[in-house]
């Protein structure tokens, strides 16, 4: 089929499209009418676009007669009151660390607010980089806490975030130790080293075979939350 | 990459166009309620609008459990944002371009971690060069008549997966919310030309998928 012709054939699509969408002028309605009356083919393509909106649209029509909004409405609650500023503590801490960890990472509540207070100092406080950088601090810590003596030096909770990176261990494959052991069964997880940069925590993981790659774990709860304005 | 809840933002002082918006003056009132502290107020757009922004969010995602996440997501981002709403537009219509903006970050985040590549502009050109009309085969038989209603919606729900963004939005705001070309122009800030347009070959793709499925 020539370029031209099918041109033409998408166009006629189009406004058979229109046609059913009740879009067209009086005048290109009838002409489109009189078109479908002697062609076979239009015909076809308008009992297909009939069907296809209709398979488009029943299922979601079915589904929202039937949703239940039990709970949601507490949920939308708790989100609100988890917004950032609302709570020391808006980042879950991970459940893949180990759960003496986890006990150590929210029983430190000034270490978080210091922690945040340096957040917003160095970043200008966006909320999709403070989400990210929270999650960093907690494994970051959380690792920490881990380390042998000699590498606990200095509290961290008295770091800057860059010095919390400079102290983390470099990654050099499989370590002699590893520094933590976060998660069970298949999932078990040997942390070697943590670091972070923005956004992103990154986990050496080693497992049954010590050429695994490196895990990124990337905290992304709200990767766009800026510019909710207007209306 | 661009921000779609910025998007919103230019969207959203556009003026009211959205179909079926509730009483924008009780709507109104309960916002200024809500953004005063009133819990209750903010509850009563929640149960007003619940099931509007549920079907608007299924219409992406295709599932209820994340559908509801979305509902649960975007009165969040609501309530977070009620001091910026500046009322040029109904509440409905703000909120309904969160909710539209909260599903295709969805989407965006789900593709993003299949590695999948979603070329706009690639899934144009494919529907331009087609020679064959938008839902009829090279053999005359159309795929959707082969099909019986339940099954071509399953179908439909994988193939409408595969489509872009912007194609899967205009075809919810079209076949969902039911808003007319003039209305879509304004919401999608595009000309009506390019509205018609751009249905037709998000229309193409999704039949084009969907013959994909049918003849796996």
């Amino acid at each position: 089929m020539k370029q031209e012709q099918r041109d033409h054939r998408n166009h006629v699509s189009e406004l058979l499209g229109a046609w059913l969408d009740g879009e067209l002028s009086e005048a290109e309605a009838a002409a489109v009418e009189a078109e479908v009356a002697t062609c076979a083919a239009c015909q076809e393509e308008v009992e297909g676009l009939v069907a296809l909106r209709e398979a488009f649209r029943e299922p979601v029509i079915a589904a929202a007669q039937t949703a239940s909004f039990d709970g949601v409405w507490e949920r939308i609650e708790a989100g609100i009151a988890a917004r950032p500023g609302a709570s020391l503590s808006p980042v879950p801490v991970p459940e893949v660390l180990p759960d003496a960890v986890r006990r150590a990472a929210v029983e430190q509540p000034s270490l978080w607010e210091r922690l945040r207070a340096a957040w917003s100092t160095v970043f200008g406080g966006q909320p999709v980089m403070a989400a990210a950088f929270a999650a960093a601090v907690v494994v970051a810590v959380a690792v920490a806490l881990l380390l042998p003596d000699g590498s606990k030096d200095k509290a961290a909770g008295e770091r800057g975030p860059a010095e919390i990176s400079a102290a983390s261990p470099a990654k050099s494959g499989r370590p002699q130790e590893p520094v933590g052991v976060a998660g069970g069964g298949d999932n078990r997880a040997w942390i070697s080293a943590v670091e972070y940069t923005r956004g992103t925590v990154i986990i050496d993981q080693i497992q049954d075979d010590p050429s695994e790659p490196t895990i990124v774990w990337h905290y992304d709860d709200e990767p766009v939350d800026s510019g909710v304005q207007g209306g | 990459m661009k921000d779609p809840v910025n998007t919103a933002s230019a969207q959203a002082s556009r003026p009211d166009v959205v179909a079926g918006a509730g009483t924008p003056e009780g709507d109104a009132r309960l916002v200024e309620a809500a953004r005063s502290g009133d819990q209750r107020a903010f509850r009563a757009l929640f149960e007003r609008y619940q099931r509007k922004v549920f079907s608007i969010a299924y219409g992406f995602v295709r599932n209820p459990e994340d559908a509801m996440d979305l509902v649960q997501e975007a009165f969040v981002k609501v309530h977070r944002h009620l001091d910026t709403f500046q009322g040029n537009s109904s509440f409905y219509t703000w909120l309904y371009r969160i909710t539209v903006n909260v599903a295709i970050d969805r989407i965006r985040r789900e593709r993003n971690k299949r590695s999948v590549e979603y070329d706009d502009g690639r899934a144009h050109e494919s529907a331009a060069e087609s020679e064959t009309p938008v839902v009829s085969t090279s053999t005359g038989v159309s795929p959707l008549r082969a099909l019986r209603q339940k099954e071509l919606a399953q179908k439909i729900d994988e193939a409408s997966k595969k489509l872009s963004p912007a194609h899967m939005e205009i075809l919810v705001l079209r076949e969902v919310d039911g808003l007319s070309y003039e209305e879509l122009a304004e919401v999608l800030d595009i000309p009506k030309g390019t509205v018609m347009s751009r249905l037709f070959h998000a229309r193409h793709n999704l039949a084009k998928h969907l013959k994909d499925y049918l003849e796996e």
